[in-house]
């Protein structure tokens, strides 16, 4: 076979071929010097990366992050209950408009117009020379009236 | 005898601690915190940053836990939102400098030399190119785990992997054969 690209060789040093192309690079290794030469620069790479320092979090680290992720979920939960509080507050206003609409509503249902009193309708005015009433209400007045008038000394 | 099965204890803790309960929360930040803090520092390359885009992988872990529908692992899951807080501090703080990592990095004795020549090497790769050597060669994912926590294509993977070795050979020649 040819040499295989930079890239297959470097799937075959990661395992991540299929196995029939794996044996093909493997036999073409044992051949090639070239290709094996560049097999071992890989497999040497891997070793210095493996040999880099090695970060490590520290246990205080590791209590500042449990603190952290302590801190962001009271964070949700007052967000939570702010959400809530906020939902409360717009249904209790939104009721409160309901019931005053609605009171005023039955009001207007229950109280329709009230009967004029009996005054309405009778002329102020009851001076005429005659005498004469325009309404029954303005005759027994005047008639009451001219009673009173008899009795005054 | 009992199987111990990671992964699945992994997806019990998230699916309690979706459900309200926290301590099963902390037990997964105690199961993958150290990972992901190693991973963090090799992306970032200081150990301060790298401690803060951790809290933030949490926290977007925290508000996410909806979001997991299962096609992934937890792990990968948990590395893909940490390669984006890392992308995400890259953003922030274009201009920041390498700096020395300080008593969080174990030194590995004679080969302390090299050991700094390769961290000073990886930090000097692109940011795309340094994402998937760290998780090949550090995390030891499959390179479809990586595909699936960079969320691009295999090929993708394959070709940067094959670029991000290529620098790196050159930046280390002395080294290497």
């Amino acid at each position: 076979m040819n040499c295989p690209t930079s890239e297959q060789l470097s799937a075959f040093h990661d395992g991540e071929i299929d196995e029939i192309r794996w044996l093909e690079i493997d036999r073409h290794l044992r051949q090639c010097p070239l290709c094996a030469a560049e097999l071992a620069r890989l497999r040497t790479m891997s070793r210095l990366l493996g040999a880099a320092p090695v970060a490590k979090l520290s246990p205080i680290g590791l209590h500042r992050l449990h603190r952290r992720v302590n801190q962001a979920m009271e964070e949700g939960l007052l967000r939570f209950v702010r959400v809530l509080n906020t939902i409360a507050a717009c249904v209790l206003i939104a009721g409160s408009a309901w019931l005053m609409v609605k009171t005023r509503q039955d009001q207007t249902v229950e109280s329709p117009i009230p009967a004029a009193p009996p005054w309405v309708g009778v002329d102020v005015v009851s001076d005429s020379p005659s005498g004469a009433a325009s309404t029954p209400a303005a005759a027994w007045y005047l008639a009451e009236d001219s009673s009173r008038g008899d009795d005054s000394p | 005898m009992v199987q111990y099965n990671p992964e699945a204890d992994d997806i019990e803790l998230l699916r309690r601690a979706g459900d309200g309960d926290s301590a099963a929360f902390h037990a997964l930040v105690d199961r993958h915190a150290q990972r992901l803090y190693r991973l963090a520092v090799s992306l970032i390359g200081n150990a301060a940053d790298a401690e803060d885009v951790l809290q933030e992988t949490f926290i977007g872990a925290l508000r996410g836990l909806r979001s997991f529908q299962g096609r992934a692992s937890v792990k990968t899951w948990l590395t893909r939102i940490l390669v984006r807080q890392a992308a995400q501090w890259r953003r922030d703080r274009r201009r920041r400098r390498f700096e020395p990592m300080g008593d969080s990095i174990a030194s590995s004795g004679p080969s302390a030399e090299a050991s700094l020549d390769v961290r000073a090497a990886i930090e000097r790769l692109s940011p795309e190119h340094r994402e998937v050597l760290v998780l090949r060669e550090f995390e030891r994912m499959s390179y479809e785990e990586i595909a699936e926590a960079l969320g691009v294509p295999r090929g993708t993977v394959e070709s940067r992997l094959h670029r991000a070795r290529s620098e790196l050979r050159e930046k280390l020649k002395a080294y290497l054969p």
